[in-house]
């Protein structure tokens, strides 16, 4: 009894993909093994069933036309990239829908990003008492009256901060 | 002469292998794409029948098969070889088919005469030397076509590959885009269900 370790390897060795080792311990199973050669029998019945059916479709076949029929099919000129060679050069109109409902939205997160750095940086900074150089400058940001205060002095870092009007 | 020797040969389509013919299609020649063509038609055909057991399908599908080889031929890979290329494509195709019809036969939708084993006579028949081994032929012929009709697509793809093709496993894994092991186990899983099988139908026929 052979099991499908051994089946296997006669298959791989019957297929021409054994060799040296492998193929001497395939050759040496199906001389000793009954059950082997069943196995090697059946492969070959197969293989050989199969290949009559096959071709005898394909000498039964008139290939004479076979040309003309797709030649009359065929793009003239030299070849060009098509889009089914799997290069995307434009997003699918499917992908545009989704895309486009989302394209209002990126402003505003972006400004709402900017304000909230304001504000954590307003928030962490707490402010020191003024330096004799102490230099204050306020910016309007809206007309809501929102304004950004940048301070700072000739030896610390500019400090900047936010408030609501 | 030597020159004239060489012009001749090079200026022959025949004697060019796959690769210079494809490039020579590529530029636009669609006479080095006969060649191709006439190469291969009768191993594609071979692979669309066993695939579809259906002389009108297959035929479809091997032309479609060139027709679209041709179509994406400028993206084609010039490492990989052009036949197991093409292999890949009308295996695609043939599956699609079979899908297709499958469809069509679940919505109602069925011509019979494109699903199943071809059941035309032959158009120009062998003379047969031996009836009885001549029909005991045909009967195993066709009990193997109905025992790969019940494998999955790709264990009945590489079971005709391998045995009608005699593409390596190499070949077989760049045509179905997958490892060599899986081939070599979806080949195995192939012929025991194709032993099973064929063993059953031998003990229906008997009994």
């Amino acid at each position: 009894m052979i099991g499908r370790d051994e089946r296997e390897l006669i298959q791989r060795w019957y297929d021409g993909e054994a060799l040296g080792a492998e193929a001497l311990l395939a050759e040496r199973l199906v001389v000793e093994e009954p059950d082997a050669m069943a196995w090697l029998e059946s492969l070959e019945r197969l293989a050989g069933g199969l290949r009559r059916d096959l071709e005898e479709a394909v000498s039964q076949e008139d290939f004479s036309g076979y040309w003309d029929a797709i030649a009359e099919r065929l793009p003239a000129g030299p070849l060009t990239m098509e889009p089914s060679d799997g290069v995307l050069r434009h997003a699918p109109a499917a992908i545009e829908r989704r895309r486009r409902p989302l394209a209002w939205l990126l402003r505003p997160l972006a400004a709402a990003a900017g304000l909230a750095l304001l504000v954590v940086a307003s928030i962490a900074l707490v402010p020191e008492p003024a330096p004799p150089s102490y230099v204050v400058e306020i910016l309007e940001l809206d007309s809501d009256g929102a304004v950004v205060v940048l301070e700072a002095t000739a030896d610390t870092p500019m400090l900047v901060s936010f408030e609501e009007g | 002469m030597g020159q004239a020797a060489r012009k001749l040969t090079v200026s022959s389509p025949e004697q060019l292998d796959d690769r210079q013919l494809v490039e020579r299609t590529q530029e636009g020649d669609q006479e080095a794409y006969r060649v191709l063509v006439e190469r291969y038609q009768g191993r594609i055909f071979a692979v669309a029948y066993g695939l579809l057991h259906n002389r009108e399908d297959a035929r479809e599908v091997t032309q479609e098969a060139f027709i679209k080889a041709f179509r994406n031929l400028s993206g084609f890979r010039r490492d990989s070889s052009f036949y197991t290329w093409l292999y890949r494509i009308t295996v695609n195709l043939g599956i699609d088919f079979r899908r297709k019809a499958y469809r069509n036969r679940e919505t109602g939708n069925l011509d019979e005469t494109r699903l199943g084993p071809d059941i035309v006579a032959p158009t120009s028949p062998r003379p047969l030397g031996n009836p009885g081994k001549s029909l005991e032929r045909k009967e195993l012929r066709e009990r193997i076509r109905a025992a790969i009709d019940q494998l999955p697509d790709e264990q009945k793809t590489v079971i005709i590959l391998r045995e009608v093709e005699g593409l390596s496993y190499k070949e077989i894994a760049e045509t179905m885009d997958c490892a060599e092991g899986t081939v070599m186990s979806r080949l195995f899983y192939a012929r025991k269900k194709l032993q099973v099988l064929l063993a059953d139908a031998r003990a229906e026929t008997r009994s």
